[in-house]
């Protein structure tokens, strides 16, 4: 694991360096316009980063938890509960009212849902009922949305709620930056802490109890760690899909399947898929303008088909 | 070391023992025999603090069980299940790091588990399951013992070895309660051999004529 993680926070390291020379302008121009490098390419790393880490850490987090390898904050609505919270704030015109607002929106709305799933595992304890709830509350929050959007009178917020929806690391101020990562930074703490928890967790709760966790109580450390890592996150940057799925998934086999060493692991590889999509879309700029929450899922849905498919009948996780 | 009092154990609508006390001293090895249903497991779970009792209480070394935080509790018991599935493809040396084991002792080598180390935990047969998890248990050193049926899918020469090592251990000053399929087995390595029946704990006299060499399932 110690390898692993160090291989891959060099590689993280090193592209968050080569970031803030890519882009359209050139080189030369560049370096006579330090501003470019420190107000706009250095939040961007920053924000693409962290998003990419929240990401990471929830996924690995969220399948440990619920020992199901579908589980992710995208798919589970976790990341559009953020997004509603956010887009209301912004269409009822509070958005630039404070600097809070729209993040504790995107907060708020993770809670609400996290614990909603809560409730239900507690209920219904089976994978496919989650997954299944995931794409129902994925599916009502984007009406809703979509209500929100057409009721809203300013066409302009209309568009601008539309293009922050897809998902963007660009133009966010170093203010913003400096406000919505520390928030991060408690979650990921908060996510650190369960690593006993995942780890005892594997044999079930039962024996988990059995080891000394108490994976009941530790629930509500999930749901705040969660909040706290993708609510602010979210409601900034918009709907980064598939991230939180497809690097821990990736990433198992090269720690043995233990789920507490997956997590620095998992939180370094999603920095690292969230600054390299974003590359790749800087890369592209001139030709198209892609977002990249766009490219994100364009290349995930194939990969979540994949393992839906691909996952044994008898897989279950009681809870 | 470990006390019933006035404990009743199942569910509101269906109570397995009524009623019962008794006090269990360091070294002694327990049986529990009854037919399926009776509430074997039940009870090894109530006095794991996995379920609680409906009425009466546990105490364990002088504490009520309730009062265990499940930290303190995990210093002091181990519970064995009937049956696990990790959730993970863990290899098998992986399993018996979970939970930080302190003491490693020699029970990979007593147990014979040197060649499953590196096998995928879920791959292994029941039998190779139940060795595996008594290790598991052993190696936290617990003051408390409970196990579930871990003899039922081992052969005859694991079975003597297992109970004999449960055995040996609790001499070792702890107290184990074992649930077991096998008559013969709880008769010749038990201190105690207990019988649910009738919604009450039957202490057995050794070999009564009624039990012999029938197994019970």
């Amino acid at each position: 694991m110690r390898k692993l993680s160090l291989l891959l926070g060099l590689v993280l390291t090193l592209l968050m360096g080569g970031s803030l020379f890519i882009g359209t302008l050139p080189l030369d121009l560049l370096l006579q316009n330090a501003s470019v490098l420190w107000e706009l390419r250095f939040p961007r790393m920053l924000i693409a980063v962290s998003m990419g880490v929240s990401l990471g850490l929830t996924g690995a987090v969220l399948q440990g938890f619920l020992r199901n390898p579908l589980a992710e904050p995208g798919i589970m609505g976790i990341s559009s509960a953020a997004a509603l919270g956010a887009v209301m704030v912004i269409a009822l015109g509070l958005g630039g009212s404070h600097l809070f607002a729209v993040p504790l929106a995107g907060m708020m709305g993770v809670v609400g849902v996290t614990f909603f799933l809560y409730k239900l595992m507690q209920k219904h304890p089976n994978p496919l009922t989650l997954i299944l709830t995931g794409l129902a509350l994925n599916s009502l929050l984007g009406a809703l949305m979509t209500l929100i959007l057409t009721l809203s009178h300013n066409p302009y917020a209309s568009l601008e709620i539309i293009f922050w929806l897809l998902g963007s690391f660009a133009h966010h101020s170093l203010g913003q930056v400096a406000f919505v990562i520390p928030l991060s930074v408690a979650g990921w703490i908060i996510l650190w802490r369960l690593r006993f928890t995942l780890e005892t967790l594997s044999l079930g709760e039962e024996m988990a109890i059995v080891l000394g966790a108490s994976p009941k109580k530790m629930y509500g450390f999930l749901i705040l760690g969660m909040a706290l890592s993708l609510g602010p996150l979210v409601s900034l940057v918009g709907v980064v899909g598939f991230i939180g799925l497809l690097v821990p998934h990736m990433l198992r086999p090269f720690v043995d399947h233990k789920p507490a060493d997956l997590l620095l692991p998992s939180a370094l590889g999603g920095g690292i898929m969230a600054l390299a999509a974003d590359m790749v879309v800087r890369l592209l700029s001139n030709h198209i303008d892609l977002k990249v929450g766009v490219l994100t899922s364009l290349m995930g849905t194939p990969f979540f088909l994949y393992l839906l498919l691909k996952q044994p009948r008898s897989s279950h996780a009681t809870f | 070391m470990l006390h019933f009092e006035h404990l009743t154990i199942g569910y509101a609508d269906r109570i397995f023992i009524k009623n019962f006390t008794a006090h269990f001293l360091p070294g002694q090895l327990v049986g529990i025999l009854g037919p399926n249903g009776s509430g074997k497991t039940t009870l090894l779970k109530t006095i794991a603090k996995l379920t609680p009792p409906t009425e009466g209480r546990i105490i364990l070394g002088g504490m009520p069980l309730q009062a265990f935080s499940e930290q303190n509790l995990a210093r002091v018991r181990s519970y064995i299940p009937a049956e696990l599935t990790c959730a993970w493809p863990l290899a098998t040396r992986h399993v018996l790091e979970i939970g930080r084991s302190a003491d490693h002792r020699n029970w990979i080598e007593t147990l014979d588990l040197g060649n499953l180390l590196d096998q995928t935990f879920n791959t292994l047969s029941s039998g190779e399951k139940a060795r595996v998890l008594l290790a598991h248990s052993l190696m936290r050193s617990p003051k408390v013992i409970l196990a579930d049926e871990i003899t039922s899918h081992l052969d005859a020469l694991y079975q003597d070895k297992l109970m004999d090592l449960l055995r040996d251990y609790t001499r070792t000053g702890k107290v184990g309660v074992v649930v077991l399929h096998q008559p013969d087995l709880a008769y010749e390595f038990c201190d105690q051999v207990f019988m649910i029946e009738d919604q009450k704990l039957h202490l057995l006299s050794k070999k009564p004529p009624q039990l012999k060499g029938q197994i019970l399932s």
